[in-house]
């Protein structure tokens, strides 16, 4: 019994450890397209002040602020998309 | 898959004229996500992990859904703290690209190559199934030995002191255990043939451990590679990572400015700065054995306290043993502990809080004057560790000196 589960775990470590470049794009665009569909209007222009010229961390403030579960959350909409 | 992936480019090409961002902008977006990926991936596989592999875990053993509820807080909260252990599973061919925090799991990491992911996948997956027997409790011991005994531990795959650092590395990062060497030696304990010993194979790049051995100032048997004694290894992993990351950093910063101020080394202080494992430096520093790292934090809290105008008056009110733990095979009585002090509040004296201890190694304290650093709600505390009994069941007798700092 225990042999399964200590399968199942093992089997999603090899698959994440063996992410073909599709999925890896999946992941990248999936993610992308999560944050702009969660930008609300008044925000856009904000949004593109900070990608000219603000640093990582200040966008990753920002988005926090439009979904603080932001990773979590863009997990659950890719999985959604790998499934 | 592809459908999904067209989808998804259309939906984005769409999303982005929208907006009208400019190709700057787009090109910052697109790296800002790089950069983002390794956490979404964590994310994912705490996903997959919780949606599968913990219901498994629990439906396999008879047990209730509501323990996979519990599993998933387990599971899901250790992946995400740790992502360099776990960026490893996933990105096998990147493992300079995210360093662990730890200065010895920098080191473990380098004995596996990237064909080896699959020994870092079992050492992962192994820590990560611990987790639902609640090693955080003090019964640890009989909790590791029943986890070995259910996952059918493999000791000629696992049974080696580098993956049982590793799975103490992560146990330890994720909250479940105090201090990783009580992993080792939890498993030690478990296996016969590891007893006495540290390292027997040879596939375990031997050279290597020495080199991080000599490092750490570990007395190494030339012939087989292994410390001499397994103290030896606890006071090294001791010596590294007794603390938790947070501590570390506030320890390495700590040393940064000693290093800095009082010692005018800017290069060694730039060092500690950029990677803030105190001890590591503090080893450097001291002339590189356990005793000199032991003597050297006892000379930072010596400093830190004569230097620390701002908190002469602060002191520790009480202490006492509050994880007391028996030493599953011999007559030590005191291995894994904890303790708790009474502190008045810095910025509110008229208040008294609590302040704790955790993972207090009772050779380590035995053998020396061992500082530990303490961070709790908001207070720094070094203090002085000196056992001045053993008798953990007359907590008074546990008494131990006045703080020396708090920050």
């Amino acid at each position: 019994m225990q042999t399964n589960s200590h399968k199942v775990v093992y089997t999603i470590y090899r698959d994440f450890a063996q992410l073909d470049q599709s999925k890896k794009n999946l992941i990248l665009w999936g993610s992308a397209l999560y944050i702009l569909n969660k930008l609300p209007h008044n925000k856009t222009s904000t949004f593109n002040t900070l990608l000219e010229g603000g640093s990582f961390d200040q966008f990753m403030a920002f988005l926090k602020t439009l979904d603080a579960n932001l990773e979590n959350n863009i997990a659950a909409y890719i999985k959604g998309l790998l499934a | 898959m592809q459908d999904a992936l067209a989808t998804v480019q259309a939906q984005l090409a769409e999303k982005l004229t929208m907006l009208e961002l400019t190709e700057t902008a787009k090109a910052n977006l697109g790296e800002h996500l790089r950069r983002m990926g390794p956490t979404i991936r964590n994310a994912l596989i705490a996903g997959a992990l919780v949606g599968t592999a913990a219901h498994q875990l629990f439906a396999d053993q008879g047990q209730e859904k509501e323990h996979a509820g519990n599993a998933t807080v387990h599971l899901v909260q250790p992946i995400l703290v740790t992502q360099p252990l776990i960026q490893e599973v996933a990105e096998p061919t990147t493992t300079t690209a995210y360093a662990p925090r730890t200065a010895i799991a920098d080191e473990v990491t380098d004995l596996y190559s990237p064909t080896q992911v699959e020994a870092w996948a079992d050492a992962s997956k192994l820590a990560k199934e611990i987790a639902p027997y609640e090693i955080r409790s003090e019964n640890a011991y009989p909790a590791i030995a029943k986890w070995v005994e259910i996952m059918d531990f493999d000791y000629e795959k696992f049974g080696n002191a580098p993956t049982q650092v590793l799975i103490g590395i992560y146990l330890q990062e994720s909250g479940y255990i105090n201090h990783h060497s009580s992993t080792a030696e939890g498993l030690m304990e478990v296996h016969p043939d590891t007893k006495h010993g540290i390292i027997y194979d040879a596939n375990l790049k031997t050279a290597k451990l020495v080199e991080i051995c000599q490092k750490l100032g570990i007395d190494t048997n030339k012939a087989t590679g292994a410390p001499k004694t397994r103290a030896q290894l606890q006071a090294a992993i001791l010596a590294q990572s007794e603390t938790d990351a947070e501590t570390q950093i506030a320890l390495g910063v700590m040393t940064y400015k000693l290093l800095l101020d009082k010692y005018k080394n800017p290069e060694l202080a730039a060092l500690a700065y950029n990677r803030p494992s105190a001890a590591n430096y503090l080893v450097k520093v001291m002339g590189g054995n356990v005793d000199a790292t032991g003597r050297a934090f006892s000379d930072l809290v010596k400093i830190a306290q004569n230097e620390d105008p701002e908190n002469p008056n602060t002191r520790i009110l009480s202490y006492y043993i509050s994880i007391p733990g028996k030493h599953k095979t011999d007559s030590k009585p005191v291995h894994n502990m904890g303790l708790t002090f009474e502190t008045p509040d810095p910025g509110n004296p008229t208040k008294i809080i609590k302040a704790t201890i955790y993972g207090t190694n009772y050779a380590m304290a035995r053998n020396s004057k061992f500082p530990v650093y303490v961070n709790t709600v908001g207070v720094k505390i070094f203090i002085e560790y000196i056992p001045k009994h053993t008798n953990q069941t007359d907590p008074d007798r546990f008494r131990l000196p006045r703080k020396l700092y708090v920050d």
